[in-house]
């Protein structure tokens, strides 16, 4: 890997930056409290379609594991529990093993809000009035392309009968729903229904969102898709969204998980998966099922990716063209 | 032989749906939900239609072995285009709709190099 000076972004880097302070100022009005965060952590929440980065803490003759984190989520939910109430972190997160390419970097920005007493939609809601704010300030070609009065709104059960002719029995039942896959010719010999599943969103779900003058906001994922979110009471699905423009996932929602024992269970279930999958083994975060136990209130939460946000907006294909400095293969 | 998806790179001959195909453009792409992607850009060498397909990275591709070779263009007809490896007097033939229009540049006798 080397570092690569792309000194003629200055410009595009700067209303990168420009696009931050309006996200910051944008939450501040609606009375969200700034928290800022550490980036390394003992623990972290076991999520086994990502990798982390795992370093070392060195003092005399002892050593301890520490980990980059991957989303400031273990963090502002123990804030949540004492009662913090509306809050977000704007700053760097971590992913391992996602090469770089237009839409990834293993170090980016992320911003993660959490509104209380909320549930997925209302931070929907509040998204779109953020993202109407930005637009009004920005005043890029961007506006002309793109209506922000409303959202598309599409269910994943939906998109899928819409787009892939998959419909909503074959999408719930994993034997199903493969047969249907090898039907429409994609290897499913030796692969899980979550990685064809996610195979078939990308491929033909995902090129179809927020391209329709506004953006798209597809919801209600299956239960296997959603870690920490809460389940609808179908039982199959929770209750979480995404969010679209011109095909590129922005962001993630969801209604947050507030029962430990079954957020406990998820746990296991996805350290048992990483361990299967030969991850890096980091120790689970108990003090997090520690903090449920006392009581999360009720709230909602989103992850937003900024430098594809702002790569959006201000009419980029890739996010290298907002980097001053990068680090390349 | 076969790789893993995930390994695949632009310029690299791969055979899909039992036609060859080159990749144009390769790029992981790790959704957070299930498994890690490779969106590939690829182009179909005999008729020049360029497709958008995600395969999953630990899915296995047959790369096609592909040598560069140095030809002679010999002449075209209405649906080919005609080479010589000078080195093995083999001929060979290239479909017009692989190579969208430029045919108009080459002169016969002209020598190139052919992926073969």
């Amino acid at each position: 890997m080397k570092i690569k000076v792309n000194f003629s972004n200055l410009k595009n880097h700067q209303n990168f930056l420009f696009i931050i302070r309006l996200i910051e100022e944008f939450l501040q009005k609606k009375g969200y409290l700034k928290i800022d965060l550490p980036v390394l952590s003992p623990v972290l929440i076991p999520e086994s379609y990502l990798e982390v980065f795992e370093t070392e803490f060195r003092y005399f003759d002892k050593r301890e594991k520490l980990y980059l984190t991957p989303s400031p989520e273990l963090f502002l939910k123990r804030l949540l529990v004492e009662g913090v109430g509306n809050c977000y972190y704007l700053g760097k997160s971590f992913r391992n093993s996602d090469p770089p390419s237009s839409l990834h970097s293993f170090e980016f920005t992320m911003l993660e809000f959490y509104k209380v007493k909320a549930n997925y939609m209302d931070i929907a809601d509040e998204l779109l009035e953020m993202l109407r704010y930005l637009n009004e300030k920005v005043k890029s070609d961007f506006a002309l392309k793109i209506n922000l009065n409303k959202w598309e709104k599409i269910s994943v059960i939906k998109a899928f009968e819409k787009y892939a002719g998959i419909f909503e029995k074959e999408l719930f039942d994993h034997q199903l729903f493969l047969q249907k896959a090898r039907k429409k010719g994609y290897q499913v010999e030796k692969f899980s229904y979550e990685e064809v599943w996610s195979q078939i969103y990308v491929s033909e779900i995902e090129p179809h969102l927020g391209k329709n003058g506004y953006p798209t906001l597809i919801y209600d994922y299956p239960k296997e898709f959603a870690a920490l979110a809460k389940l609808n009471p179908d039982g199959k699905t929770a209750q979480r969204f995404e969010f679209y423009i011109n095909g590129i996932e922005l962001g993630d929602c969801y209604t947050e998980l507030a029962d430990w024992k079954e957020q406990e269970e998820r746990f296991l279930k996805e350290d048992k998966q990483r361990k299967k999958l030969g991850k890096i083994n980091h120790p689970i975060d108990k003090g997090f099922i520690q903090a449920l136990k006392y009581g999360l209130p009720s709230c909602a939460g989103i992850a937003i990716g900024v430098e594809r946000l702002a790569m959006v907006f201000l009419g980029f294909d890739s996010i290298d063209k907002l980097k001053a400095i990068d680090i390349i293969l | 032989m076969k790789i893993n998806a995930g390994n695949l790179k632009k310029g690299d001959f791969i055979l899909y749906q039992n036609e060859i195909w080159q990749v144009q453009k390769a790029e992981f792409y790790a959704p957070g939900k299930g498994a890690a992607l490779m969106k590939t850009k690829i182009w179909n060498v005999k008729t020049g239609k360029n497709i958008d397909i995600t395969f999953k990275s630990g899915e296995e591709v047959k790369i096609v072995e592909v040598e560069s070779r140095l030809m002679v263009f010999l002449y075209k007809d209405n649906e080919n285009l005609y080479f010589m490896d000078e080195k093995t007097f083999n001929q060979y033939s290239v479909p017009l709709t692989a190579v969208s229009g430029l045919e108009k540049y080459l002169k016969e006798g002209e020598k190139l190099y052919l992926s073969v």
